[in-house]
C-alpha cells in the first residue's frame, strides 16, 4: 500500500447508518478514528474496518452505568472546537497533519487530568471497534485480527498449535462461522479442523 | 397468587443454590427454586469477547445490570455509581457459565487467619480496624465437601498432598486431600512449560493450576477443546463446572422444581419470627412460595438486600438482623498482576483458558516469612492463557505509542510477544467495610439497591505491592526484558464479593452459625459467599460449592429440627 501524504486529508465516507450519533458527529467521528488508525503498508485505517460503525452501534446498546456516549459527544465537539479556533475548519476538514497535532494536545490535555475521560474512552471504542468479532461492525475483513496476528476465532486447538513461536495461520473466522464450522463436522461425523 | 408449598424454597440457581438441590431432592425433600434468570444458553449466544469481558455482560442484562450496588468510599460521603457492570449472570446456573473456572481449596492458614497470625507475629498483625474472625470450620472439615464437588463436576488439576503424603508436581503447600483429583490437570502449552521452569529456576514451587474445566469426557460431559473463550464467556460446549450441566439436570428429573424468572422481592415470616417463604414476582404478577425451610442463595448483594428489605414486627431492621450484623464484614478481591514483553518471542497466548496456567503458591497466605513486612495474608500467582484480542490491545506498555502509524506497527511487532502473570489478593474484613440499603437509590422495581461502603486498607497495598514484585521476578527470570503493571484493582461492587451474613458460633459477631443458618431465624439458611468471614487468596466457587452441599446435607440430617 502506498504510503500516505500529508496533504489534505483523504475525504472519508462517514458510516450510512447513524443510531445514536447526528451526520456531522459521524463526520467527525470517521475523521478522528482514521487518525488513530491510519491506512499505511501494514494495512487498511480505521474507516474501511468499520470502526465508525461499531462506534455508532455500541452506543446505542451500552449499559448503564458506563455511559460512554456522552465523553464522546464531548471528545468530537472538543475536537472541531479546536480545529475551528486553531485553524478556521471542521475537524474533517483539516489536513492530517493538522488532525494529528489535535488529537495529541487533545490527549495531553486529557493526561493532563482536565477531561481524563473523554480521550481514553476515544480510544477505548476505537480498539474495541477495531479488534471485536466482525459481527458487531467493527474488524471489517479482519483488519485488526490480522494486525494484531490473532487468527481468528478457532474453537479447537492442538497441544502442537499452543507451543511457543508457532504462530498459527489466519484462519479468517468469526465465532458464527466456527460454530457453524463445529456443527457441520459434527454433523457429518468427522473432527473439525479448526 | 399462592404455589402449593413446598419443603423448601431456594432463591437463586447459581453455584451455591445449584449445588444445594440435588442432596436435597435426592433425600426425598420437595423442592423449589426460584432464579430471576432464565435457561441458558439461549440458542443465538454465541460466546463473545466484547459483550462478556469488557463489563458489558450480557448475561446480566435482565436483572444485575439494573440494580447494581453504588459505592462510597467512607460513611462521611454519599454514593455513587459503581465503575461498571460487575460480571455476574441471571440464569440457571448463574454465573457459574461465565467463570474463570481457577479452582482452589482455601488454604488451611486462611480459615484461622486471626488466631495464626497473632501467635505468629504478635497482637498487632492485624489492622486496629479488622473484624477478622477464625472460621468456625477447618479445611479437614469441608475435604469431604469439597471432594464431593470436585467429582461431581469432573475437576481437573495435580494433588500435591494426599492424606499428608506430598506429590511431587502438585501443590504442596494445599491441605490434605483425600484422593487425587478426577481428572488430570489442562494440558500444558509453551507459555505455562516456561512459565513453570522459570518458576522453578527462582527456588518456587510451580504446579499446573487446578481448573473447574473437564480435560478429559467425565461420565456424559463434554471435555475442554482449548478455543479461547473461557473465562468471561460461556463454554460453547458446556465443558466448565456448572451446576447447569451437572447437579440441576440430576435434581429436575429427580423432582426439583424450577421457576424460571422469578424475582424475589421479599422473604417472609410468621409472627413468631420463622421464615414462611418468599414473595417473588413473575411476568408482572406477585406470587408466594411458602416453604417450611427458606435458603437464601441469591449472591453477596442480593442476600443482604433481600434480607434488609423483608422488615417484619419481629425483625423491625431487616430480617435475622435483630442483632444488627447483616451487610458487616463485607470484602471484594483485590486483583493484580504483571505484563511483560518478551521481545522477538511468539507466546501464543490466543488459546486456552485462564485457568490453563502455571500456578504459584509460595506466596500465598502464610506460606513464607511476614516479619517485617507490614501485613499478614498473600496472594496466588498464575500464568496462564486466553489472550483476547481486545484485551490485548489494552495491555500495551505505559511508553508504547497509543494511536497512529507507530502505535499500528509496535503492535504488529509485539502483541503476540506480551506474556501476564496475575495475581489474586488476599482481602480480610474491617470495621469499617459494609453493605445496607441505599437511602437514595432505587432499581426499576422499586427496591432500594445495595450500598457499599468499601475503602482498601493501606496494608492491602503494601500486600498487593509484594505480590507485583513476585509478578516482575518471575516474567524476568522467564525472559521478560520491559514489565509493566496496573494499579491495584478492587471494584467494592465486584464478582468476587464476600461477607454480610457471615458464619460464626457467635450470634453477636455473625449472622450465620456454623452450618449457614441463621442465628436469628432457625429455618432460614444461607448458600454462597456472604457466609465467608475472610475472602482467602484463591477464587470463591469451589468453596461456595463445598459450603452449599455441607449446608444442604446438614438440612438433610437435621431436618426435623430445622423445619421446627
Amino acid at each position: 500500500m502506498a504510503e500516505n501524504t500529508d496533504s489534505s486529508a483523504k475525504p472519508v465516507d462517514p458510516p450510512a447508518a447513524g443510531v445514536v450519533l447526528s451526520a456531522a458527529e459521524r463526520e467527525t467521528l470517521a475523521a478522528v478514528v482514521q487518525r488513530l488508525v491510519p491506512s499505511d503498508e501494514l494495512g487498511p485505517g480505521a474507516v474501511e474496518a468499520g470502526i465508525p460503525v461499531y462506534v455508532d452501534r455500541c452506543l446505542a446498546s451500552e449499559p448503564r452505568p458506563v455511559g460512554r456516549a456522552a465523553a464522546l459527544r464531548r471528545e468530537l465537539a472538543a475536537l472541531d472546537e479546536h480545529a475551528a479556533a486553531r485553524h478556521g475548519r471542521r475537524f474533517s476538514e483539516l489536513s492530517e497533519r493538522e488532525q494529528d497535532g489535535l488529537l495529541e494536545e487533545l490527549e495531553t490535555i486529557a493526561a493532563a487530568g482536565t477531561a481524563p475521560l473523554a480521550f481514553e474512552t476515544l480510544l477505548e471504542l476505537t480498539l474495541e471497534g477495531f479488534f471485536c468479532d466482525p459481527r458487531h461492525g467493527g474488524n471489517v475483513a479482519f483488519t485488526g485480527w490480522d494486525l494484531l496476528g490473532y487468527p481468528g476465532v478457532r474453537l479447537r486447538w492442538s497441544e502442537d498449535e499452543q507451543q511457543l513461536d508457532r504462530p498459527p495461520p489466519p484462519a479468517h473466522r468469526t465465532m458464527l462461522e466456527a460454530l457453524e464450522h463445529e456443527r457441520s463436522a459434527a454433523g457429518s461425523n468427522e473432527p473439525a479442523a479448526g | 397468587m399462592s404455589r402449593p408449598p413446598a419443603d423448601v424454597v431456594v432463591v437463586g440457581l447459581g453455584a451455591a443454590g445449584g449445588t444445594a438441590v440435588l442432596p436435597l431432592v435426592e433425600a426425598g425433600l420437595d423442592v423449589v427454586a426460584l432464579d430471576a434468570g432464565d435457561r441458558a444458553p439461549q440458542p443465538d449466544d454465541a460466546p463473545d469477547e466484547l459483550e462478556s469481558w469488557l463489563f458489558r455482560n450480557r448475561w446480566g442484562a435482565s436483572k444485575v445490570n439494573r440494580e447494581l450496588p453504588t459505592h462510597r468510599l467512607s460513611r462521611d460521603e454519599g454514593a455513587g455509581p459503581p465503575l461498571g457492570p460487575i460480571r455476574m449472570a441471571n440464569a440457571v446456573g448463574g454465573t457459574a457459565h461465565v467463570w474463570s473456572c481457577q479452582w482452589g481449596r482455601f488454604p488451611e492458614w486462611s480459615l484461622r487467619a486471626r488466631s495464626a497470625s497473632l501467635k505468629r507475629y504478635g497482637s498487632t498483625a492485624l489492622p486496629a480496624r479488622s473484624t477478622l474472625v477464625d472460621w468456625p470450620l477447618d479445611s479437614e472439615e469441608l475435604e469431604p465437601d469439597y471432594s464431593c464437588v470436585e467429582e461431581l463436576h469432573g475437576v481437573s488439576g495435580m494433588a500435591g498432598n494426599v492424606a499428608g503424603e506430598l506429590r511431587a508436581g502438585g501443590n504442596c503447600f494445599e491441605a490434605p486431600r483425600r484422593s487425587e483429583y478426577p481428572l488430570p490437570p489442562l494440558r500444558s502449552t509453551g507459555w505455562t512449560d516456561l512459565m513453570a521452569t522459570s518458576a522453578s529456576k527462582l527456588g518456587l514451587h510451580p504446579f499446573p493450576g487446578a481448573a473447574a474445566i473437564r480435560s478429559k469426557p467425565y461420565r456424559d460431559l463434554a471435555e475442554c477443546t482449548y478455543c479461547g473463550f473461557c473465562g468471561g464467556t460461556h463454554c460453547y460446549r458446556a465443558a466448565k463446572a456448572s451446576p447447569a450441566a451437572a447437579g440441576i439436570p440430576e435434581a429436575e428429573a429427580a423432582g426439583l422444581r424450577v421457576v424460571t424468572r422469578a424475582r424475589a422481592m421479599r422473604l417472609l415470616v410468621d409472627r413468631d419470627g420463622r421464615a414462611t417463604g418468599v414473595a417473588y414476582v413473575r411476568e408482572g404478577q406477585e406470587h408466594v412460595q411458602s416453604a417450611a425451610v427458606v435458603l437464601l442463595a441469591a449472591y453477596t448483594y442480593e442476600n443482604v438486600r433481600l434480607l434488609l428489605v423483608s422488615t417484619s414486627k419481629a425483625f423491625p431492621r431487616g430480617l435475622a438482623n435483630n442483632g444488627g450484623q447483616v451487610g458487616r464484614h463485607f470484602m471484594t478481591h483485590l486483583f493484580t498482576g504483571m505484563l511483560g514483553l518478551f521481545e522477538r518471542r511468539d507466546l501464543n497466548l490466543f488459546s486456552g483458558s485462564i485457568a490453563q496456567c502455571t500456578a504459584v503458591a509460595d506466596w500465598s497466605s502464610d506460606n513464607f516469612d511476614h516479619s517485617g513486612l507490614g501485613f499478614v495474608g498473600g496472594g496466588m500467582l498464575s500464568a496462564g492463557m486466553q489472550a483476547m484480542p481486545i484485551r490485548t490491545a489494552l495491555s500495551m506498555p505505559p511508553d508504547a505509542p497509543r494511536w497512529g502509524r507507530r502505535w499500528k506497527r509496535w503492535l504488529h511487532e509485539n502483541a503476540r510477544s506480551i506474556g501476564t502473570v496475575n495475581a489474586l489478593v488476599e482481602v480480610f474484613p474491617s470495621e469499617e467495610n459494609v453493605l445496607d440499603l441505599d437511602p437514595a437509590t432505587r432499581d426499576e422495581a422499586g427496591m432500594p439497591v445495595v450500598r457499599c461502603t468499601y475503602a482498601l486498607d493501606p496494608t492491602d497495598l503494601l500486600r498487593a505491592r509484594f505480590l507485583q514484585q513476585k509478578c516482575r521476578e518471575w516474567l524476568e527470570e522467564a525472559g521478560a526484558s520491559n514489565t509493566w503493571t496496573y494499579p491495584p484493582f478492587s471494584q467494592a461492587v465486584s464478582s468476587h464479593a464476600y461477607g454480610g451474613t457471615r458464619m460464626g458460633d457467635d450470634p453477636d459477631d455473625a449472622v450465620s452459625d456454623r452450618w449457614g443458618f441463621s442465628h436469628e431465624v432457625p429455618n432460614l439458611g444461607f448458600l454462597g459467599a456472604s457466609l465467608f468471614p475472610s475472602a482467602s487468596d484463591q477464587p470463591p466457587t469451589a468453596t461456595v460449592q463445598a459450603l452449599a452441599l455441607r449446608t444442604a446435607r446438614h438440612l438433610v440430617d437435621d431436618w426435623n429440627a430445622i423445619r421446627g
